[in-house]
């Protein structure tokens, strides 16, 4: 049961991954502080899922990115104007989503 | 192996499965990932950087193989969605060169050869298809087909009236249908049969068999469809005749397998008879895949 459950919550979480992604990349962000920002978000995401992500964000059109070498080497991520277009799209087809789920969970509450 | 090292030795082997375009880019960003993930994790537990905390960070990361094809998806050489259908050819390719090994009495067909043949062409066969699907996904659209109890009434009766003319007539009198077939222009005294085989109990059952399956088709074509029980009649016709065919080469089954009185006529048929044989396995065979794999889904 516990696994059906998980197994469905990671389901869910999958579906809604890029956009959370995309959220936290307004403001540049490297692999590892992106990772930080979406954990303390509350949504988790393994290392070994996020990085390739964003390379196929990238390889979309929706994300730019450059290498900071200052400090320590890193490659920093951010929106451009294709993924802000693209966030703005997906986060109102997310709140029409909410709503019709709410209304199809309290139809049942019926 | 220092903790760096292990994870370069991991970098690497990640990098050698993706295009060489990628690889340098992708390595240097991996490196950097992981060492501030390592950095992190070693600060969460106030230790030293140690070749054990790094195996525990890149196995929670996944094989190296299956992390490249997440920054590259190479495409399957059989895809996923037709592995089905290959084990099917594979399968259909096995049972072909047993039964083909099984009737060459030269034992020229070697199986294990035949069958790592087949599964070579099939494989390039698929690899092939899924790279046009993948060029050309809008080619091909599916059609409606009809299933295995369709038999239109023409296609019943040409093969009543086909049964017939060729297996029966020709099996029961081989000079008479040669004269008749080649208008009188074929020499037909070497098919005159022996008596034995004449008179014996071979001949008189594969005939009986050959009536059976004209029989078979009259009533498909009085009904207008193939049910369930004439698939299963026609795949225990068509075993028992190839059965028999292969029987008319087999001395072990006496005088009555020496079909004609001249012995150039039977060496001649021999290997025809085989093949015949062959033919007729197979496609009982096949009749019993396809009523294994009968579907019905309207309610009966």
């Amino acid at each position: 049961m516990v696994d059906r459950e998980n197994s469905g919550l990671s389901e869910l979480r999958r579906g809604v991954l890029v956009l959370a992604v995309l959220s936290r990349l307004r403001t540049p962000q490297y692999g590892y502080s992106l990772r930080q920002a979406l954990a303390e978000g509350g949504m988790p995401i393994e290392e070994g899922t996020l990085y390739p992500l964003l390379r196929r964000l990238e390889s979309q059109g929706l994300l730019s990115s450059e290498w900071n070498t200052e400090q320590t080497p890193r490659r920093y991520y951010r929106l451009n104007a294709e993924g802000e277009r693209t966030l703005a799209a997906l986060t109102e087809a997310w709140r029409d989503q909410v709503r019709v789920m709410d209304g199809l969970l309290d139809g049942r509450r019926r | 192996m220092n903790a760096h090292e292990v994870i370069d030795a991991y970098v690497r082997d990640v990098a050698r499965c993706l295009p060489r375009s990628r690889r340098e880019d992708v390595a240097l960003e991996l490196r950097s990932l992981l060492a501030d993930e390592l950095a992190a994790k070693t600060r969460a537990v106030g230790a030293t950087a140690d070749p054990g905390t790094v195996m525990a960070l890149l196995r929670s990361f996944g094989r190296p193989a299956e992390v490249a094809a997440r920054y590259h998806q190479r495409p399957a050489l059989i895809e996923p969605a037709y592995s089905h259908h290959f084990m099917i050819w594979s399968m259909a390719g096995a049972i072909t060169a047993s039964v083909l090994a099984a009737l060459d009495p030269t034992k020229a067909i070697d199986r294990g050869e035949f069958f790592l043949k087949w599964l070579g062409m099939l494989v390039v066969a698929f690899a092939l298809f899924g790279w046009w699907r993948r060029h050309n996904p809008t080619a091909l659209p599916w059609k409606p087909r009809h299933g295995p109890e369709r038999m239109p009434r023409w296609t019943a009766g040409l093969a009543f009236a086909a049964t017939l003319a060729l297996p029966v007539f020709m099996y029961a009198a081989p000079m008479t249908f040669t004269h008749t077939a080649s208008f009188g222009r074929l020499p037909v005294a070497g098919l005159e049969l022996t008596e034995a085989f004449r008179t014996g109990w071979l001949r008189a059952t594969t005939l009986a068999l050959f009536a059976l399956l004209a029989l078979m088709y009259a009533t498909i074509l009085v009904q207008g469809q193939r049910r369930a029980w004439i698939g299963w009649m026609s795949a225990a016709l068509h075993g028992a005749l190839g059965l028999l065919m292969v029987a008319h080469t087999l001395p072990a089954a006496g005088p009555a397998a020496r079909v004609f009185a001249s012995a150039e006529a039977d060496a001649v048929a021999a290997p025809i008879f085989r093949a015949v044989g062959a033919l007729l396995i197979l496609g009982a065979l096949y009749d019993v895949y396809r009523e294994w794999m009968r579907i019905t889904p309207a309610p009966r």
